[in-house]
């Protein structure tokens, strides 16, 4: 065993507790990747020669460093193996996973952040190349471990606590801190914060996630010309840093500036071509574009990666069946929505799959079969298990209304305005609908009879809750929520009153588990909400003591 | 940072005939990687020694790669550039590791000196092989010492190469000044080929900027020992 210098760890890595995998299909490559771990002192050694090989390891074991090629020569290649395992969570907080290439430019097929591997080991590797890599990838997972494993649960505001209680005793790894920081911040709704910590990142470096990052807050602040010249400085600087190519485009295509964003985004895929949502993407501007061809293109290239890929999506298999649509070819569109329901049987698509065939039958012109779907559309809204967010309840009256089931499209905009009745952007839109389908006064009348029904719901809750009949103020939670099962205000009143009674009469674990789930829920339909993130650190509180204060 | 690399003539001949050389290791590398392991082969002692000539052809297709790379990188390939916040105690692990051995045998003591507490952000594999080939030149000139010496000066990081032999000759210095100061206009073959040597080192630590400085390669003699010294300057 060589006896490196211990790098600039805090204490020596003992190599030999581990257990490794290696996934490699050629049978030389795999002997040399053995030699070089042995000779660290590594004994628990085992091998896959392929991806479904190594998810069966992976699915039996538990392993602490996984080496992995990218190219398997199989249909799954290593970066589609390593987002199986994450998405199956075969892989223990602590497990380090590198990737081996023969040739970096395999780092740029990788998607987002959240999808990389600990490291990229450059074949053919060395002894020394490879120790330091692995010792630093584990060093790292290791400061990481409790601060993964709080955004795991979500708690994004003690999760940012903890990176920064890590930063002076880990110089090292302070860029990664921040970032990771800056990154809960936002998720915790506070782009203010988030702000200053890339802020305060770019005063010691030009460094490009920086300024992405400040770029893409300055931009959610409305200072979409500012942050696009940043974004397209950090290209001209960096034109690997894939990031700011897909915020570059969503700035274009908030300057109506549809073309750019196509372009920068065929340079992204040039760069990258195996990323899903990324094809996805130039497929809805070009539909957006009625570049029926482009989209077509992207749509189908979509499909073809996401074969072998857990992100593999309905998404444009839909966005196919529209342009199927727009080209008057029925036949096929009607074949994609039926290849969708065979394709995603656990997911809840039937909504989306009626939709969807409404809108094909109404683009391609049979205004009879538009109507006919259009019918049996409105009935499954009121039954279905799917429940579509205000923006998509807009689009679905406003096709209703289109193909003349105007009762249908009423219906739809009450059950979005009783849902959403402090948005005043969907309030407008909701009119706008009801105007189109030439049911403006009716229409204002009923924004308003469901706006009432919604304030009324939140006025119970909230005398029982002033009056402090905590008991009573738990049943509406319940009844709320059945009445209005997307309505934040809801949601959140009805987290903050179990909380509140959790608080007073001990820990429940049964009635802390609801709360829970009524947060993530939360988290899932509106992300980046401060009001979440402060009540899920409240909820993860209690579960330190069991009694009343 | 401009993809295109504006280059002499010569360093585009360079680059094609190192193309070449890492094809062929390329293949011989494929073609021990595929001898068949075979009953009872790998208790062979010749099995140990193909493993041996295995690394030693890994180590230079792995400096060709990096070397190839840096004049890629107006094609569809990544840079290799991928600098760390790290200490430059990662940079003295890796030369240990990788040339103690080799300067052994030559009869060549390699002595590090740096401070473990220092951090910087650099490119390990990049100068591993800058520096890979700063101290096989040093060891071709000394008389028994190497020295590689890592701290901060000012607000960058130095690293320096540094020999007991003669030091440079006064040419070599002037090549040296030419390849930094961007005037190299090509090697002088009937000489040494030190200019292509700094042209590629300069190239390569270049890549490593901060707020507009940028990384220099210098040539000087002196030093601890007396000798030559090879300078690297990391913003």
């Amino acid at each position: 065993m060589h006896n490196f210098p211990a790098g600039s760890a805090n204490r020596p890595i003992d190599w030999s507790a581990k257990r490794y995998l290696i996934i490699e299909d050629m049978e030389g490559v795999r002997q040399m990747l053995q030699k070089l771990l042995q000779d660290l002192g590594a004994t628990l050694i085992e091998h896959a020669a392929h991806g479904g090989e190594a998810i069966g390891h992976l699915a039996r074991h538990r392993y602490d460093v996984v080496l992995c090629d990218c190219n398997l020569g199989d249909a799954r290649n290593g970066q589609q193996v390593l987002e199986e395992a994450r998405a199956r969570t075969l892989l223990p907080p602590s497990c380090v996973w590198m990737m081996v290439t023969a040739d970096k430019s395999a780092e740029t097929v990788m998607g987002s952040a959240e999808h990389q591997p600990d490291g990229y080991l450059l074949k053919p590797i060395s002894e020394a190349g490879l120790y330091s890599r692995l010792a630093r990838a584990v060093q790292r997972r290791d400061v990481f471990r409790e601060i993964d494993e709080t955004f795991m649960a979500r708690d994004y505001l003690r999760a940012a606590a903890l990176c920064d209680a890590r930063l002076a005793a880990h110089p090292v790894f302070a860029l990664d801190l921040q970032r990771m920081k800056a990154a809960l911040l936002l998720k915790a709704g506070e782009p203010a914060k988030a702000r200053a910590v890339y802020e305060e990142v770019l005063a010691e470096r030009d460094t490009s996630w920086a300024s992405t990052g400040l770029a893409t807050i300055r931009m959610q602040a409305g200072e979409v010309q500012q942050a696009r010249h940043m974004f397209e400085k950090v290209i001209a600087e960096n034109r690997y840093y894939l990031d700011a190519y897909d915020q570059l485009a969503s700035a274009y295509r908030q300057l109506g500036m549809n073309d750019a964003a196509c372009e920068v985004l065929e340079k992204a895929v040039q760069l990258s071509p195996n990323s899903v949502p990324r094809q996805q993407q130039i497929g809805d501007i070009a539909l957006a574009m009625d570049n029926l061809a482009l989209a077509a293109r992207a749509y189908r290239k979509c499909i073809a990666i996401g074969e072998y890929s857990v992100r593999k999506t309905s998404a444009p298999y839909f966005g196919l069946a529209r342009v199927c649509g727009r080209q008057e070819n029925t036949a096929e569109a009607l074949q994609l929505l039926q290849a969708v329901q065979r394709d995603f049987p656990d997911q809840p698509l039937r909504l989306r799959g009626r939709y969807a065939e409404t809108q094909v039958f109404h683009e391609s012109g049979d205004a009879v079969r538009a109507h006919r779907a259009g019918q049996e559309l409105a009935a499954l809204f009121e039954v279905a298990a799917e429940r579509p967010d205000g923006g998509a309840c807009i689009e679905i009256a406003e096709l209703l209304a289109a193909v003349g089931v105007r009762e249908g499209a009423a219906a739809v905009l009450v059950h979005m305005v009783r849902n959403n009745d402090d948005d005043s952007r969907l309030l407008a839109e909701a009119q706008r609908v009801f105007d189109q389908a030439q049911m403006s006064e009716e229409g204002a009348q009923q924004i308003l009879a469901a706006r009432q029904y919604a304030a009324e719901v939140m006025n119970q809750g909230l005398l029982l809750w002033k009056a402090d009949r905590l008991g009573e103020a738990l049943t509406w939670t319940r009844t709320a929520r059945a009445a209005l099962p997307g309505n934040l205000r809801v949601l959140f009143n009805s987290a903050q009153v179990i909380i509140t009674h959790l608080r007073q009469v001990g820990y429940e674990p049964a009635l802390a588990f609801e709360a829970r789930e009524v947060l993530m829920h939360i988290d899932s339909v509106a992300p980046a909400h401060p009001r979440f993130a402060q009540l899920i650190e409240q909820l993860e509180e209690l579960k330190s003591w069991s009694g009343p204060v | 940072m401009d993809d295109e690399v504006r280059m002499p003539a010569i360093a585009r001949y360079m680059t094609s005939t190192a193309q070449d050389m890492k094809t062929s290791i390329r293949m011989m590398y494929d073609l021990l990687e595929a001898l068949p392991p075979g009953e009872g082969a790998r208790d062979e002692p010749v099995y140990g020694q193909l493993l041996h000539t295995l690394r030693y052809t890994e180590r230079l297709n792995d400096s060709l790669v990096q070397w190839l790379a840096l004049y890629r990188k107006g094609g569809r390939h990544r840079s290799l550039f991928a600098p760390e916040l790290q200490g430059v105690d990662v940079l003295a692990a890796r030369l240990l590791a990788e040339e103690s051995e080799p300067l052994a045998y030559a009869g060549v003591a390699l002595a590090l000196d740096y401070d473990p507490d220092l951090l910087w952000d650099y490119d390990a594999s990049l100068l591993c092989g800058v520096l890979h080939h700063a101290i096989h030149n040093a060891m071709h000139y000394a008389q028994g010492k190497v020295r590689v010496a890592l701290a901060q000066r000012g607000d960058s990081l130095e690293v320096r190469v540094e020999d007991d032999g003669p030091g440079f000759p006064q040419a070599m210095l002037d090549a040296g000044q030419a390849a930094l100061s961007g005037t190299y206009q090509g090697v002088n073959f009937a000489t040494r080929s030190t200019g292509l040597g700094l042209y590629f080192s300069r190239e390569a630590v270049g890549l490593h900027r901060r707020f507009g400085r940028q990384g220099s390669a210098h040539l000087a003699n002196g030093g601890a020992y007396g000798g030559g010294c090879f300078i690297l300057l990391l913003p």
